[in-house]
């Protein structure tokens, strides 16, 4: 009987032995993410379960602009409904200055502004594709398709809303999207433009790698179109 | 057994090894300025507890707008219409006076032994003596009226205590009597104190202010400009708009009397998460953007509607909102550790601007309306705006809306709020502040009776907050 207890105990020993070894990838980090998505720009920012996209996408529809986010090998830095519901918000603190009563909605944009909507969404697009592995914590200046520039960065942070903790020496790294109103020369120091010079919109998923092109999503906090 | 008898004496030590006590401390002037400088170091620490004041005079005026982190905030603030009596997690220091009490204590002590010591003791004789007595009495003087403006009477402790195992209980002091207390330490500190030249230790110019600040308060404005006056005598001049920022590095012409919070390797003054609630990851790299205090943007709107050259200075825009306004007074960093930020600013906690602004108040009341519009206009030519003509109340409630500019973010405004009574007179805080909110004293902190009322069984609360 003794024997058996002992036989089974060892048995059992040598297939907790075997079990944990399996998963050691998930001990050791690495990255099991998988940043490519087998589906194009458009139809991936359709697909969000949440639909934190469908105003900007309708807008987008009705705009007739799906081919300049689809189009081979750009990289688009997409705004989400927040960031719409942000810019009819600034638009109506505008308008109610001079009207009281006014408001400045979804509808409004669709009915006056979708000219100025197709042409300013090409200051989110430019044309390379800027995947994480290319950024670089000081920034690159770049050309976006409205002939503007805008600096692309991959900074630490020590936010820990972002998963900074002070016990541990890997420091999470964001990506930030600073669209430049200002011309600024080749030497910059990134972290340190605020207004007038640029805004600095934190991109809240980075690297989506679709069959068309590179997408950031940009913080919700943002404003479309930096309107002021 | 001989090694065991050998060793047994040297345990039986006769007296405390490693802590002081009074036969010992008190023997030379050398000591009592340690412990003087042990005052100033529990004044800047009961200031710093939980940035306790910059809420008292800042998030609780509503002029600065607390971050999107601090939900605890949210009651107490301009967003919750200034309900003082919830404040989750930092009852420890806004409902708390009793880290003040250590600083008092501190005061009584140094006051009562330097007294008793011989003047033999002092290098400096007897100067030297009685300059440490009138800082002592200069820092309990500041406390009382500190304690006083932010919950209302205090508990008025004149002297150590001989038996800390029997204190009795008190009942709490008039407010008459707590300031003609601290009006006495001031007559003193006055008369006895140096004017030196660092700004970081009490002196006569910073005695004359204080002294002009509680007789303001207590709306004896005659006495007010007089004392306004007196430290004006002490060469102190208004940085020009271009350094404005000068104010907080430490020693500039204009303050009056700081607390030391500098960056040194050494020195533990500085801190990293004190001042730095105001910047944003444009000063601070990497800093969240959750956990920044900016201008409340309604005020900023209203208030700041004209170019100003003070407000360029003293304000920098969130890096990816230009209509949000970050307070860039306290921005000196400096980056001492790979990843980690000292800010190396001082902690202005009388400058003459205010003073002006006072004594423009106190001409006002005192019927010497030019001169009151004059010093309102020295105000106003410095910051870049131009002068203006005004007269009657509309005149009183400008210098109101020029402090609020002027001192925005440092911990004053609700003082000023409460001492002008301006609660009726602009909208932003007439809503929340009735005639009975007024007139119960709603406009003080209230106390954490659960912690405090079982030290001291005749202890009240404030009558506003016993039911609201």
């Amino acid at each position: 009987m003794k024997k058996i207890i002992v036989n089974i105990a060892c048995l059992l020993g040598i297939i907790v032995a075997m079990s944990s070894c399996k998963k050691n990838d998930y001990f050791v980090g690495g990255d099991l993410h998988n940043p490519k998505i087998n589906m194009t720009t458009y139809d991936w920012m359709k697909s969000n379960k949440y639909g934190v996209f469908d105003t900007v996408l309708m807008l987008i529809d009705k705009a007739g602009v799906k081919d300049k986010i689809n189009a081979q090998g750009v990289t688009f830095f997409a705004p989400t409904d927040y960031d719409v519901y942000n810019y009819v918000q600034a638009r109506t603190r505008q308008v109610q200055k001079v009207d009281p009563k006014k408001m400045w909605t979804v509808d409004s944009i669709m009915k006056y502004e979708l000219g100025r909507f197709a042409d300013s969404i090409d200051m989110y697009i430019t044309k390379e594709q800027l995947t994480n592995d290319k950024l670089t914590a000081s920034g690159k200046k770049y050309k976006n398709n409205k002939g503007g520039n805008f600096i692309i960065s991959f900074e630490e942070t020590r936010d820990p809303a972002l998963g900074y903790n002070e016990n541990s020496t890997v420091i999470p790294r964001v990506v930030l999207f600073t669209y430049l109103y200002q011309a600024i020369g080749d030497v910059f120091d990134v972290k340190s433009i605020v207004p007038p010079v640029g805004s600095r919109t934190l991109v809240q998923t980075s690297n989506a790698q679709t069959t068309t092109g590179v997408v950031h999503v940009l913080s919700n906090s943002h404003v479309l179109f930096y309107y002021r | 057994m001989i090694l065991f008898n050998s060793s047994c004496s040297k345990y039986l030590d006769l007296k405390p090894e490693n802590s002081t006590y009074d036969e010992v401390f008190w023997k030379d002037g050398e000591n009592v300025n340690r412990a003087t400088l042990g005052a100033y170091a529990l004044l800047r620490n009961s200031l710093r507890a939980d940035r306790s004041y910059f809420i008292f005079g800042d998030i609780a005026s509503g002029i600065v707008r607390q971050a999107d982190e601090d939900w605890n905030m949210d009651q107490f603030a301009r967003s919750g219409g200034y309900k003082f009596s919830y404040a989750p997690y930092l009852e420890g220091s806004l409902w708390n006076w009793t880290r003040f009490y250590g600083i008092i204590n501190q005061c009584n002590l140094i006051v009562e032994q330097a007294e008793a010591m011989d003047i033999k003791l002092f290098d400096g004789g007897e100067d030297e003596k009685k300059g440490y007595i009138a800082n002592a009495r200069f820092l309990r003087a500041y406390t009382y009226f500190y304690m006083q403006r932010v919950w209302g009477d205090v508990l008025l402790v004149k002297e150590t205590f001989k038996d800390p195992q029997n204190i009795p209980d008190m009942t709490r002091t008039p407010e008459k009597e707590t300031l003609a207390f601290c009006k006495e330490d001031l007559l003193y500190a006055i008369a006895n104190l140096q004017q030196n030249p660092t700004k970081s230790f009490a002196s006569k110019g910073a005695a004359n202010a204080l002294m002009a600040e509680v007789c303001a308060w207590e709306h004896d404005y005659i006495n007010a400009e007089k004392y306004a006056n007196e430290t004006l005598k002490f060469g102190y001049a208004l940085e020009d708009v271009k350094d404005y920022r000068k104010i907080w590095k430490g020693n500039s012409k204009e303050s009056i009397f700081e607390l030391n919070m500098l960056y040194s390797e050494s020195g533990n003054e500085f801190t990293e998460d004190f001042f730095s609630r105001f910047l944003s990851s444009a000063s601070i790299p990497g800093k969240g953007s959750g956990s920044v205090w900016d201008i409340e943007p309604e005020f900023l709107e209203t208030e700041f509607d004209k170019p100003e050259a003070r407000l360029d200075s003293m304000s920098m825009p969130f890096p990816d909102n230009a209509a949000l306004k970050t307070i860039r007074k306290y921005d000196d960093i400096v980056e001492y550790r790979e990843g980690k930020y000292a800010v190396s600013n001082n902690l202005v906690l009388i400058r003459l601007a205010d003073i002006i602004l006072l004594r423009a108040e106190a001409y006002y009341k005192n019927g010497k309306t030019t001169l009151a519009l004059n010093d309102l206009n020295t105000i106003r030519k410095r910051a870049g705006l131009e002068e203006i003509q005004v007269s009657g109340a509309e005149l009183f409630k400008e210098i109101f809306r020029e402090r609020r500019r002027e001192l925005i973010g440092e911990g004053v405004i609700q003082f000023d709020l409460i001492r002008m009574n301006m609660f009726e007179q602009l909208d932003e805080y007439s809503a929340y502040y009735s005639a009975d909110r007024i007139a119960n004293k709603g406009y003080y902190w209230p106390l954490d009776m659960r912690n405090l009322l079982p030290q001291n069984e005749l202890l009240t609360q404030n009558p506003w907050w016993k039911n609201h």
